[in-house]
């Protein structure tokens, strides 16, 4: 059992009289990379804010390192963050920056003047002490934000869409490096972003936000292959939902309306659901299609093909007029004409139930 | 054909202002530096003999105490604008909601005369005045205080009449600074005071120093009020070259006096560009 460094419980924050945080709890444990993801407007930001201490909850409690932290300044609690845009000081040049927390401090100057060199060195940036902020390009900007909380030895680190800002092949790289500094410090990393591609990538764990709450916690493969609530099925990758009826469940199974069929999907992963109309989730790769009738499948019409890179992406449309998508990795495969007839099929073990959401 | 219109439209415009500055401005200053080098006639005239008498003459330590004093006033008015406008403007913009109306009451003076302002000062200071009519009614002083016509009465002038000018250009660059480095500070250990010391007046410090030469150099010039406030017990640069237009006649060292004070401002203001550098351009105002 690890330990837990962030226990945040029933937090809920109003701006007059607006919910911004309907209600989260959320522990962290020491050394883990969580990331908090969602679209914008979902609370995730503001969540980071009441760890970081720039708000306080309206309600609820912050723990850090067992110790109620919620009415805290931001500097009386050990957490650092990586702010969206940096907000590096432009009257300081890159030393100033990062040894800003030591000074602060009042670490003597020898010691302050090792550790920027450390970490000059630990974020790619040896050589540059004397240079000015507004010379720096955004990734250098980037590396020195990361430096400048670092030092100071966090408890937790708080990163606020760090990457956003950044050109994809840059982002992708520095979604490694992060990844790879967060290892080698064992630092207890908070993440925010809206990317879902970042998140899976770099995480630990994910909390899927949505309009003030969390969806779901859980690894990137939970939050993937086991989304439990429709929003997080449809904001995590590319997602078929179709709606169904429960027809049954026992202490095995879970048996599903499929068209004319009936399907059982494994117990253990829907232990509360609370409808019975409620939706199965296929993700395109795991769907295929066929023009001979399968054991069991659903009727269907081929729309369009789309040629993406490394996959072909085939929409058809099921009689119920839903318009469904496929992906096919075997592009050598000869593609069935527009407009003809097939069947849409799928392995029951492919097969995620979800649920409406709040 | 468009662009050629555009021309015409753009010299209508600018062309008067052009002709405002080269007879309004530039001119009136070329003739005043042309005086200055020249002689008083015994009926007051302008003799055109060139000489630099005029500037010799300064050294006279009566005229060195003007300057002296001058710019003591000028000096005190600036650090007590800068002291009270800060912390006005820093706090005007913390109170989001009353920002406007605080804002517009800091402007209203402007609508008024600063001449008439000053008269109302007066009747306030005098010895007579609504001041000393309160003091003496509840107890607090035996006998009326000379208030007026003093260097603590001009300084209460200078401040007031002077306060807009600071706090506009504070108010301005307080506001435009963003929110984020402040949180960055605190985010690394900074105490409140900390990251005013460290953030938030360096960020200002485009404001800072325009204020304080927006104020310094009007009240280096400024004469009706260390006229009407401090009356014959005090003598600034401004009322030194009053008289010598107006009452002694004495042009040509009016003429030099003149130079010397815009000199003075002019090299205010290159160590102002010294200090913003090559951001002057830049949200200063």
């Amino acid at each position: 059992m690890s330990e837990v460094i962030l226990e945040m419980d029933n937090i809920i924050k109003k701006f007059e009289n607006q919910e911004v945080i309907k209600n989260i709890s959320i522990k962290v444990n020491k050394g883990e990379f969580l990331t908090l993801l969602g679209p914008s407007g979902c609370g995730k930001t503001t969540t980071l804010r009441i760890i970081a201490g720039f708000e306080n909850p309206t309600s609820g409690s912050v723990l850090l390192e067992g110790i109620h932290v919620e009415n805290k300044q931001p500097n009386e609690r050990n957490v650092n963050t990586v702010f969206q845009n940096y907000a590096l000081f432009p009257h300081m040049n890159v030393f100033e920056n990062i040894s800003y927390g030591l000074k602060i401090r009042k670490v003597n100057k020898l010691e302050i003047k090792k550790r920027v060199i450390e970490m000059l060195s630990l974020v790619q940036l040896e050589g540059y002490e004397k240079r000015k902020i507004e010379g720096l390009s955004g990734g250098q900007k980037q590396r020195v934000a990361i430096g400048r909380a670092l030092i100071n030895n966090p408890k937790i680190l708080l990163l606020d869409e760090p990457l956003g800002a950044l050109d994809l092949k840059l982002r992708k790289q520095m979604q490694i490096e992060l990844k790879r500094l967060q290892k080698k410090l064992q630092i207890t990393f908070v993440y925010v972003t809206h990317d879902q591609e970042e998140a899976l990538n770099m995480s630990d764990r994910i909390a899927v936000m949505n309009e003030g709450i969390i969806e779901q916690i859980g690894s990137p493969q939970d939050i993937y292959e086991r989304p439990k609530t429709k929003f997080v099925a449809g904001f995590i990758g590319e997602s078929n939902l179709i709606k169904t009826n429960i027809k049954k469940i026992d202490e095995e199974k879970v048996s599903f309306e499929f068209g004319e069929y009936e399907m059982n999907v494994n117990y253990k992963n829907y232990d509360n659901l609370k409808n019975r109309e409620t939706y199965i989730l296929i993700r395109p790769e795991n769907i295929k299609y066929t023009s001979s009738k399968p054991r069991y499948g659903l009727r269907s019409t081929i729309k369009e093909h789309s040629y993406i890179g490394s996959i072909i992406k085939t929409t058809v449309e099921l009689e119920s007029g839903q318009e469904i998508i496929v992906c096919d990795y075997d592009k050598k495969k000869k593609l069935i004409g527009i407009g003809s007839e097939v069947w849409v099929y799928f392995e029951p073990e492919d097969v995620v139930i979800v649920e409406e959401g709040d | 054909m468009k662009n050629k219109n555009n021309n015409i439209l753009k010299n209508l415009t600018i062309g008067p202002i052009y002709f405002w500055i080269l007879f309004f401005v530039a001119i009136p200053l070329l003739y005043i530096v042309f005086i200055s080098f020249m002689q008083r006639g015994d009926d007051g005239s302008i003799v055109y003999i060139p000489t630099i008498s005029n500037y010799t003459r300064m050294a006279n330590s009566l005229y060195v105490k003007v300057f002296w004093d001058s710019i003591v006033v000028a000096t005190i008015t600036t650090l007590f604008t800068l002291g009270f406008g800060y912390p006005f403007a820093y706090f005007a913009i913390k109170i989001k909601k009353y920002k406007f109306i605080i804002m517009m009451l800091i402007m209203a003076p402007f609508l008024t005369n600063s001449l008439i302002r000053t008269y109302g000062w007066i009747v306030i200071l005098s010895t007579e005045g609504m001041l000393n009519h309160v003091l003496l009614r509840i107890g607090i002083v035996k006998e009326p205080l000379k208030m007026l016509y003093s260097y603590g009465a001009v300084m209460i002038g200078m401040i007031y009449t002077m306060f807009p000018f600071m706090v506009l250009p504070l108010y301005n660059s307080i506001d435009k600074m963003d929110k984020a480095y402040i949180e960055a500070a605190k985010d690394l250990g900074a105490s409140r005071w900390n990251t005013f010391r460290t953030v938030t007046i360096p960020l200002t410090m485009p404001g800072i120093v325009a204020g304080c030469i927006l104020v310094f150099i009007p009240s280096v010039g400024l004469f009706f009020i260390s006229d009407l406030m401090g009356g014959s017990n005090v003598m600034l640069i401004g009322n030194l070259i009053k008289n010598q237009f107006l009452e002694a006649n004495d042009w040509p060292f009016g003429a030099a006096l003149s130079i010397v004070m815009i000199l003075l401002s002019l090299i205010l203001i290159l160590v102002y560009v010294k200090i913003i550098g090559k951001k002057l351009d830049t949200e200063v105002f």
